[in-house]
């Protein structure tokens, strides 16, 4: 008797488990975050380090306890889906060109609340200085002081923005564009951030420390996007 | 039938004639035959076993005695009750109701409509429904209340139309339930037909089987009206914004493009607006903007112009009270992680050049970031948090875990309950009791019962309810019905909690269509924490309802309204006083009931019990009275109602004592109008009374046709159909045949030497 009664004790402990943490896991999924790349034309590879964006978003739910969905999704900029996503990742190599009707949708997302993260992989500097002119004329990229907000979000950066792959010799440079006191967008220089996302191995000379770097700052990105 | 059953001893009264019958019984029939298939075999056996030998006959006479007894007893158990229905006479009733609201001092050619009335009944009528029916009829008046006339005031025609509303079915209802349906041979209603409140009178009269006569004085259509009407006229702005006022003019047989509405403020021209009406139209709209510059209160005097045929000049003007304050929005946010909502809220609020914002944020264990007007600060770590909450006019929290609220929790349930902060609790990925908040000073603050918290995963609608809501800040479009529309075609939230249920005083601003279009769950719920609103917003992510409008027409706007407006409300800008006057209203009318809620709290900010509390009322004429106000079961409010008398600015003066001594005083002002509602629509609603007449089975006439409503009462002697129940054990004759049958056995057996 007293083992029957212990049997159906397990299990109503363990049916109350399972519902807990079903609810639990419906729970979690309230908002989940997801930060697509930029499908853009002109011939660039948008496309580069697939994997830096969901293990990007895996490292905040995990140190952020932001909800997540840790996928390698892009977007174009002329998708009706736009508005889906507060924040866009724009990286690659080469050609960066907008149409005239993508322009003007980034003018619209970036005015009402949407803000667009540039990761320079290696020549992209002119192309994407001449599209973000298209967008903004009369504004221009303010390089940020080591000692700004971003730099001192979840984590410190006393230098600034950190070196994570080298290509020129050139030092690192974080540029935002500032319109009516807020940060628009940010364009992340001679650092390539986004290949320290990527997963171990990709980049031989990405060592676990330099990841670890990357990841970090781009934890920074993601706070103060979310906190402005 | 009549004479059998009164030999037995039952009463039919007070039946006269018998028009049909039915036997029943408690057991039924089956029960009855199951008895008898017992018993006679049962008697038939019990002789059998006798084995004494008897003739013929004897056995015969015997076994019929005995087969009668057993039959009768059987019938008996088995509960016979007899339903007999038959016609019984009764006393007939007829009702007269006139109406006395006043709509009917409306004049038709210089002759208003009660006049009408008394020029009908002193022509005789009454005399003349008496003489027909032999009954003096009952006489009502009806606008606000029912109330019976006695014959001498019939007499002497004691009605005025100083009724602000009429309710024609409630009217009715009432008259019936006081003279009882089944009696009255009709009910004549002296009526405009304007119903101005109450239930739909088609409804509630098709369910009647007394037919309801109408007469409607004057003739519809006969003359022209021109009405203004304001639209949810605003009672506060705020310095260095602006208000916007909207209204509607409507015309009846008045054939114009435009009328022009003249805008008076403190009786000094301050602008006009055009109402323009398309072709065919008869409601036009205007709205205007008052821009708010300083400080105070200002009475808007509205007016349109008056013609000289229109059947009344009381809806051509209208008025309300503006008190502008000046703006102070200062909203803090604790979040227990980072969220897309909570930015977004922060974009929303800087759409308002004097709304400032502070969000804090704990990112991870002693690294707190901090926001001020969306600009981020570095991570500190265990910020003081009691110096932003000191000037935060409306708090947010979102995900904020036990731990971090409980610095403040004091502070934050004492303002909340003072009124000087508003609440907006947003729903995260974290239930109340993952956050620690049960059994917490700070739940008591919640709208909601938290004893069980279920979230449900599924995509809803926002779905406002179809009345049109009194908060503004949910009036994203003018047009009540579209704005329900819009509410409803938003891009869908992703889940919402479900808790034990609401608790008392709560009310849902905003449902969910997630469990089932008719079954909703509540999306914001608001409630009062002492002076205080709350508001709890159960499901979500709210974000997208802006964000993914911004490519639509619609764009950003209306999100940013909501949240500001929102926040404004939530922030209920009250002095800080000990002392403060809550007001439904800014605006009142003569004749109606205005309750007045006086706030009263100690030197401490605590709220009150068991103080005296007076209210005085001063009118434009210098009358002043003075009302003592009852505690009610809020702490720290009392209570108390005055009707105005005269239309014009009400000072109103609370003054609180405590023990003897004086803890403070509080003044606020309520201009008081003369109802418009019964001159909205002027018109004789003869059509209406038409159709309501025909349901009932009554006819409708004007005034100088009032002779065919005598000629359609009908006047026959009343009498109704009842029913009685008779119980047949109830019977002295039963019984003693129940007890003679033994006995004649019995004898009949002693005399052949059977016993």
């Amino acid at each position: 008797m007293t083992s029957l009664k212990q049997k159906n004790f397990t299990i109503s402990l363990i049916i109350s488990i399972c519902l807990v943490g079903l609810s639990a896991a419906f729970a979690a999924d309230f908002d989940r975050t997801v930060i697509p790349r930029v499908k853009y034309g002109g011939g660039g590879d948008w496309y580069t380090g697939p994997t830096s964006m969901p293990n990007l978003l895996k490292q905040a739910s995990e140190r952020l306890h932001l909800p997540t969905q840790a996928e390698n999704i892009a977007v174009s900029v002329s998708d009706p889906e736009l508005f889906r996503y507060p924040m866009l990742f724009l990286t690659g190599h080469g050609q960066v060109r907008f149409s005239d009707f993508e322009i003007n949708t980034l003018l619209n997302y970036l005015d009402n609340g949407g803000f667009l993260w540039v990761n320079d992989s290696y020549g992209i500097d002119r192309f994407i200085r001449r599209e973000v002119r298209r967008i903004y004329p009369d504004r221009e990229f303010e390089l940020l002081p080591s000692d700004h907000a971003i730099f001192k979000m979840v984590y410190d950066f006393p230098e600034g923005l950190p070196k994570i792959h080298e290509h020129d010799g050139k030092p690192p440079a974080a540029y935002a564009l500032f319109d009516k006191g807020r940060m628009k967008i940010l364009y992340t220089y001679e650092s390539d951030i986004g290949d320290g996302l990527e997963d171990a191995g990709i980049h031989k000379v990405d060592t676990p420390e330099i990841r670890e770097k990357a990841m970090r700052m781009a934890l920074n990105i993601l706070a103060y996007v979310m906190m402005q | 039938m009549h004479n059998l059953l009164r030999l037995f001893g039952y009463s039919l009264s007070p039946i006269r004639e018998v028009e049909s019958s039915t036997l029943a019984l408690a057991w039924g029939w089956a029960g009855l035959v199951l008895l008898l298939i017992a018993l006679i075999p049962l008697s038939w056996w019990v002789y059998r076993c006798e084995g004494k030998n008897i003739n013929d006959r004897m056995r015969r006479q015997l076994l019929a005695i005995r087969v009668v007894w057993v039959i009768l007893l059987a019938f008996l158990m088995c509960g016979p009750v007899l339903v007999v229905s038959g016609l019984v006479p009764q006393r007939n009733r007829l009702a007269i109701m006139v109406d006395t609201s006043r709509s009917m001092s409306i004049k038709h050619k210089d002759v208003s409509r009660l006049d009408q009335i008394k020029t009908l009944f002193d022509s005789g009528f009454v005399n003349k429904l008496e003489s027909k029916t032999s009954i003096y009829p009952e006489v009502f008046s009806f606008a606000d209340n029912v109330s019976p006339v006695s014959r001498q005031e019939v007499e002497q025609f004691n009605f005025s139309p100083d009724g602000n509303q009429t309710d024609i079915s409630n009217a009715a209802r009432n008259v019936i339930g006081n003279l009882g349906e089944g009696s009255l041979l009709g009910i004549i209603m002296i009526s405009d037909g304007v119903s101005t409140t109450g239930d739909n009178p088609a409804m509630t009269l098709a369910n009647m089987r007394t037919p309801v006569h109408f007469i409607a004085p004057g003739q519809e259509g006969e003359s022209a009206d021109m009405a203004l009407h304001l639209t949810r006229p605003p009672a506060q702005g705020y310095l260095n914004s602006s208000v916007r006022v909207r209204g509607e003019v409507s015309l009846h047989r008045i054939a114009t493009t435009s009328v022009n509405v003249t805008v008076k403020r403190n009786g000094e021209f301050f602008t006009s607006a055009a109402a323009d009406f398309a072709s065919g139209t008869e409601k036009a709209g205007f709205a205007f903007n008052i821009p708010c510059e300083e400080e105070g209160n200002f009475r808007f005097e509205l007016e349109i112009p008056s013609l000289a045929n229109e059947l009344t000049n009381e809806n051509n003007q209208t008025g309300f009270l503006l008190k502008v304050v000046r703006e102070r929005l200062n909203i803090m946010a604790l979040s227990g992680r980072l969220s897309w909502d909570m930015k977004f809220i922060g974009n929303a609020l800087l759409t308002d050049p004097n709304a400032r914002s502070v969000h804090w944020v704990k990112l991870a264990d002693n690294r707190w970031a901090c926001s001020r007007d969306l600009k981020p600060e570095a991570a500190v770590s265990n910020p003081n948090l009691a110096e932003d909450l000191k000037i935060a006019d409306v708090l947010i929290v979102y995900g904020a875990d036990y731990t971090m609220l409980k610095p403040v929790e004091e502070e934050i349930v004492r303002r909340v309950e003072a009124g000087t902060l508003g609440l907006l609790i947003m729903p995260s990925s974290k239930s109340f009791s993952e956050l620690g908040y049960q059994g917490t000073q700070f739940e008591k603050l919640l709208p909601v019962i938290t004893s069980s918290e279920t979230w449900r995963g599924t995509p809803g609608n926002l779905v406002l309810p179809s009345t049109e809501t009194p908060y503004n800040f949910l009036r994203l479009i003018d047009d009540p019905i579209e704005n329900v529309e819009f509410f409803a075609t938003l891009p869908k939230f992703e889940g919402i909690y479900e808790y034990a249920g609401l608790k008392s005083g709560s009310e849902v601003l905003i449902n969910s269509s997630v469990r089932s279009s008719s079954d909703m769950l509540p999306f914001m719920i608001r409630s009062r924490a002492g002076l205080g609103n709350v508001v709890l917003i159960s499901g979500g992510p709210l974000w997208p309802s802006g964000f993914r409008l911004v490519p639509t027409d619609r764009g950003f706007a209306p999100y940013s309204a909501l949240i500001v407006n929102m926040c404004k409300w939530l922030a209920n800008r009250r002095e800080d006083a000990q002392v403060s006057i809550e007001l439904a209203s800014s605006r009142g009318y003569v004749g109606q009931g205005n309750n007045v809620k006086v706030w009263v709290m100690n030197s401490k900010n605590e709220l009150l019990a068991n103080a005296q509390v007076s209210l005085t009322i001063s009118d434009e004429r210098g009358g002043k009275t003075t009302l003592p106000c009852i505690e009610t079961s809020d702490k720290g409010c009392y209570e108390t109602a005055f009707v105005p008398a005269f239309r014009g600015l009400h000072q109103l003066e609370a003054e609180a004592r405590y023990q003897g001594r004086e803890l403070g005083r509080a003044r606020s002002e309520i201009l008081i109008e003369m109802s418009t509602a019964e001159f909205d629509e002027p018109i004789v609603k003869s059509s209406l009374m038409m159709q309501l007449a025909s349901d009932t089975g009554g006819v409708f006439a004007t005034i100088d046709q009032a002779a065919k409503i005598i000629d359609a009462i009908d006047a026959e002697p009343g009498q109704k159909l009842e029913s009685k129940s008779i119980d047949l054990r109830d019977s002295w004759l039963l019984l003693i045949i129940l007890l003679l049958l033994p006995m004649v056995e019995w004898y009949l057996r002693r005399i052949r030497g059977l016993s």
